[in-house]
């Protein structure tokens, strides 16, 4: 969390988001609620968090990973992958993020 | 004890040894079943060290019991081996905490060392090309259930499933292993994923559920593009069993971000919303994880 919330102050300002969706079959609504209001407060979280535990049994992804997926400024998805996959295989997230934010 | 161990060990099940005098196919059983039962017995002083022995072992216990098999062609106990060899293996679910040892292997590979588990290419070579006749033999034996032919099938999908999860870029052609997976998934499912009457600690639905949701996940580490995701997906939702159909479906609806934004409202943990306009414009970064 602290190297995503440096991203986002890096980038915050020429039309960069982070959106968080944490993801728990277990807890309930208020509990999920509780937990992740605690957690962004314990680790100076200031990005938002989305409200959508369904979102992996959505889209099909293995619901105990963590995944990361980087949508360009038209909205259409440009990459999904395991965090450190990705980081392995498509050069440094930075470096993603400004051709991203480069491109129209 | 040696029996209890190994079958404890292979988390497969011991079919029984006939009683009666002791023949020379039980005296080589007997050695087959000394080699290492335990991956506590290796003792392992660091990750390296404890990859290389099992590795080793299982080499060790795989050629053991090949040498079995060939000398003692009507002896029912090969086919135990035969189980235990495909049987499901993931390393981090040995001990210790699973997630630590998981996370410490995974920062290896993102600084771009080598991996730990000890890969002997041509020892798999040698071992795909004599597989596929034992397997041909454990699938038409009489001497083997059904219940015991749907283990092998499950656990040749589940093991081939680990080996590229955990060596990720390591196993040559990540589509060329897809596409075996896939065959596998649909002779499984053919056999036996329409029989609904399954055992409860038996999850088959694993199988699509939890795996099939990895080739998107890994697919960096896999090299799979998204014309490979597309073509998996497509593959899938063509599928008569429903469940593969609905796996393949979620797929298309994750690549068809590709082309068509979120449209959905979201409320915010903080009680707001966030719109579609909201997000216009932006270069978003969405870190989906498990906070359960």
């Amino acid at each position: 969390m602290p190297r995503f919330e440096a991203l986002y102050r890096q980038f915050k300002d020429r039309g960069f988001e982070i959106v968080s969706i944490p993801v728990d079959r277990e807890s309930s609504k208020d509990e999920l609620i509780e937990k992740v209001r605690a957690f962004n407060a314990r680790k100076g979280v200031t990005f938002p968090t989305v409200l959508e535990p369904a979102f992996t049994a959505r889209y099909g992804l293995h619901p105990a990973g963590s995944h990361l997926m980087l949508f360009g400024r038209d909205g259409k998805l440009l990459e999904i992958g395991h965090i450190l996959s990705l980081r392995r295989r498509s050069g440094p997230l930075e470096q993603r993020i400004e051709q991203a934010l480069a491109s129209p | 004890m040696n029996r209890i161990l190994l079958s404890l060990w292979s988390g497969a099940f011991w079919i029984g040894a006939p009683q009666g005098v002791l023949s020379e196919a039980d005296r080589a059983w007997e050695s087959l079943a000394r080699t290492p039962s335990s991956p506590r017995a290796y003792s392992p002083k660091s990750m390296i060290e404890f990859y290389e022995a099992k590795e080793r072992g299982e080499r060790g216990y795989r050629d053991q019991g090949y040498r079995f098999w060939k000398a003692y062609p009507d002896d029912p106990r090969r086919y135990q081996w035969l189980l235990a060899t495909v049987a499901y293996r993931a390393p981090f679910y040995w001990g210790g905490d699973p997630h630590l040892a998981a996370k410490a292997y995974f920062e290896r590979i993102a600084r771009g060392e080598e991996t730990p588990i000890a890969y002997d290419r041509d020892a798999i070579r040698r071992w795909e090309a004599i597989y596929p006749a034992l397997r041909q033999t454990y699938l038409s034996s009489e001497a083997v259930s059904e219940k015991q032919k749907m283990y092998l099938l499950h656990g040749e999908i589940r093991s081939l499933f680990e080996r590229m999860y955990h060596a990720p870029g390591r196993e040559p052609g990540g589509m060329a292993s897809v596409l075996k997976v896939l065959r596998l998934l649909d002779e499984y499912t053919d056999r036996y994923l329409l029989d609904l009457d399954r055992e409860e600690d038996f999850r088959t639905e694993d199988l699509y559920y939890k795996y099939v949701g990895w080739f998107c996940t890994y697919r960096h580490a896999w090299n799979l593009s998204f014309e490979d995701l597309r073509f998996i997906a497509e593959h899938l939702s063509k599928r008569s069993a429903p469940i593969a159909r609905a796996r393949g479906q979620k797929m298309l609806e994750l690549l068809a971000l590709r082309e068509t934004p979120f449209s959905q409202t979201w409320t915010t943990i903080d009680g707001g919303e966030m719109t579609p306009e909201s997000r216009k414009g932006k270069v978003a970064l969405y870190y989906i994880w498990n906070c359960g």
